[in-house]
């Protein structure tokens, strides 16, 4: 009777430690949050490289686009404020220079701008960690 | 009473006007003095085409003779020095680099597709070490020593394989093994990715003209003004049906070999495939290939150089004629927390990081068509670049292709390369641009 019980111990101990591994502590969830396509034309395309620190870089790629709407991560209206896929709202403006003034408000509420010349092709970002003017636009 | 009154109103003024000069040096709102122009990349061919009455981007058929034009400027820099061997193929290669981003900018211009996505990715592993948990269960299911190490063994053998797959392995170091372990802890990653694709096919872009920079003890850099017009459009789709009828007439000009530049200095910085009008008013097209020799003063490299430079002109009219352009560029911004157990103490880690990958891809194909070397020049080495540049001008012509229809079953046709030396001494400027009649 004793052998039956030890064997059923060690049966019950196999089940419970592979069950234990696949399932009860190890998780990963993925999730898609959101999903966007867009056919546009741009009448002008930038990408620029912004030189934060000697490791750190920072990129940015913005447009216009044929229909007047602005490119930042997704087309989108001027002055007119703007709830992106990636969760971050954007607000762009033309200054009296003739610049684009970029305001985005990510996630965790933080502010950044980017002002961008298309002409000269140059920017300048601002964060809270500094001013940062591009290192190269193209 | 008066008296104190004045002295009062007095230091009150004195304070006022000193604020009021430190505001207004604090806050110089007068925009004149705050900001100036400094010389911007691609800024000469800006000038140029100010001149010349176009707009970089689209420009209306209605102030241009009812001819739909779009000019895209593009730069790029050569990888060689100037005293390098190999600098008229880096200049070459630098040009090519330039045109490829006017004609991405040309190919966006005509529709991209842009696809953005948002993924939220939770890892979470409270386990701790698994031998540590197989001690524990089997020490509470089992009293008996020996039985304990063979059930211990088996379930070590179980758990091997299942943590393989996590990248754990058993034969590793401790300190190894606990990485692994410390990478499931927990995490959270955010990631957002923008994708922009873009493909075309491109039939009439053309090099109208090029602006080389070189100061001394910097890299050449190349700005390349492209163009794109419907009667350009219409002269490659003629050349690749082979219907020369369909192309439309031009005001005769002088002869194109009277056309081309013979300024060695303008030569030299002149790239690339551009229309001319010949004087029977026919549209032709001429490419303008560089390469320099692996040795100086061998005649036999500088030959090859030569052969290069003339493969070089052809694959520019082939480009012209028939290209397909795709642009993609990937723009991924990562946002990842991470919570680890280093040496028994829980630490918390987090990092922002964004990539950028850009790719802009040409193929060009033209079928049985025919071209003629107008000319072969070669400039030698000099203050500014040490090795010199053989030039080949090679163009196609609606009447070279009748010749070759009316010579096609004869043999023994000559080639009419000519080579012929040049000592002047190259000043870096603009380069030749074709006829301006798009």
């Amino acid at each position: 009777m004793d052998r039956v019980v030890e064997i059923f111990k060690k049966i019950y101990l196999i089940f419970f430690l592979l069950f234990f591994f696949e399932n009860a502590n190890s998780q990963v969830i993925q999730k898609t949050l959101s999903y966007k396509k867009y056919n546009v034309s741009f009448v002008k395309k930038m990408t620029c490289v912004f030189g934060k620190t000697v490791n750190e870089k920072d990129i940015i790629q913005v447009g216009l686009t044929k229909k007047g709407l602005f490119f930042y991560e997704e087309p989108f209206e001027l002055n007119k404020k703007f709830n992106s896929v990636s969760k971050k709202v954007f607000f762009v403006k033309k200054n009296w220079l003739g610049d684009y003034e970029l305001k985005i408000t990510d996630r965790k509420n933080e502010i950044s701008k980017i002002t961008i010349d298309f002409k000269n092709k140059k920017a300048i970002l601002r964060k809270n960690d500094g001013k940062f003017n591009s290192e190269r636009c193209y | 009473m008066v008296k104190l009154f004045k002295y009062t109103l007095c230091v009150l003024i004195l304070i006022t006007s000193s604020l009021k000069a430190e505001t207004s040096k604090e806050f110089n709102t007068d925009p004149n003095s705050a900001f100036s122009f400094a010389p911007a990349p691609g800024s000469e061919a800006q000038k140029f085409l100010k001149t010349i009455g176009l707009k970089e981007g689209y420009n209306d058929p209605k102030n241009n003779n009812g001819s739909t034009i779009y000019v895209a400027i593009g730069e790029g820099s050569a990888t060689a020095n100037n005293n390098s061997q190999t600098i008229h193929d880096a200049r070459y290669n630098a040009y090519r680099r330039a045109l490829l981003q006017a004609k991405s900018k040309y190919v966006q211009f005509l529709g991209v597709e842009i696809s953005t996505s948002m993924e939220n990715i939770v890892k979470e592993n409270t386990m701790p070490e698994p031998e540590q948990i197989v001690e524990r269960a089997v020490k509470k299911t089992t009293g008996n020593v020996s039985e304990f190490e063979k059930i211990k063994k088996l379930i070590n053998l179980k758990l091997d394989q299942a943590l393989k797959k996590e990248g754990y392995n058993k034969d590793d170091p401790k300190e190894k093994k606990q990485e692994v372990i410390k990478k499931v802890l927990a995490s959270n990653e955010f990631k957002s990715t923008t994708r922009v694709a873009a493909q075309a096919a491109l039939a009439g872009f053309q090099t109208f003209t090029t602006f080389e920079q070189s100061n001394a003890g910097d890299k050449v850099f190349i700005t390349v003004v492209g163009v794109w017009s419907n009667k350009l459009n219409e002269l490659a789709n003629a050349i690749k049906a082979k219907d020369f009828n369909n192309i439309p007439a031009g005001t005769p000009k002088k002869p194109i070999a009277e056309q081309i530049p013979n300024d060695p200095g303008v030569l030299i910085g002149t790239f690339g495939a551009k229309m001319y009008v010949n004087e029977n008013g026919e549209r032709e097209v001429v490419a303008f290939g560089h390469a320099s020799p692996l040795k100086e003063g061998r005649r036999d490299l500088l030959n090859n150089a030569c052969k290069q430079s003339e493969i070089k002109a052809k694959a520019d009219i082939t480009l012209f004629v028939n290209e397909n352009v795709y642009y993609t560029s990937e723009l991924s911004e990562r946002d990842i927390s991470q919570d680890l157990q280093v040496n028994g103490k829980e630490q918390y880690t987090s990092f922002q990081g964004k990539k950028f990958d850009e790719k802009i891809k040409s193929i060009g194909q033209l079928n049985d068509a025919s071209f003629e070397t107008v000319d072969t020049k070669v400039v030698p080495g000099n203050s500014v670049f040490a090795a010199s540049d053989c030039i080949s001008i090679v163009k196609w012509s609606p009447s070279g292709e009748r010749a070759r229809t009316g010579m096609k079953n004869q043999t023994g046709q000559k080639n009419n390369n000519t080579f012929s030396g040049n000592n002047q001494k190259m000043n870096s400027r603009q380069g030749g641009s074709g006829s301006r009649d798009f």
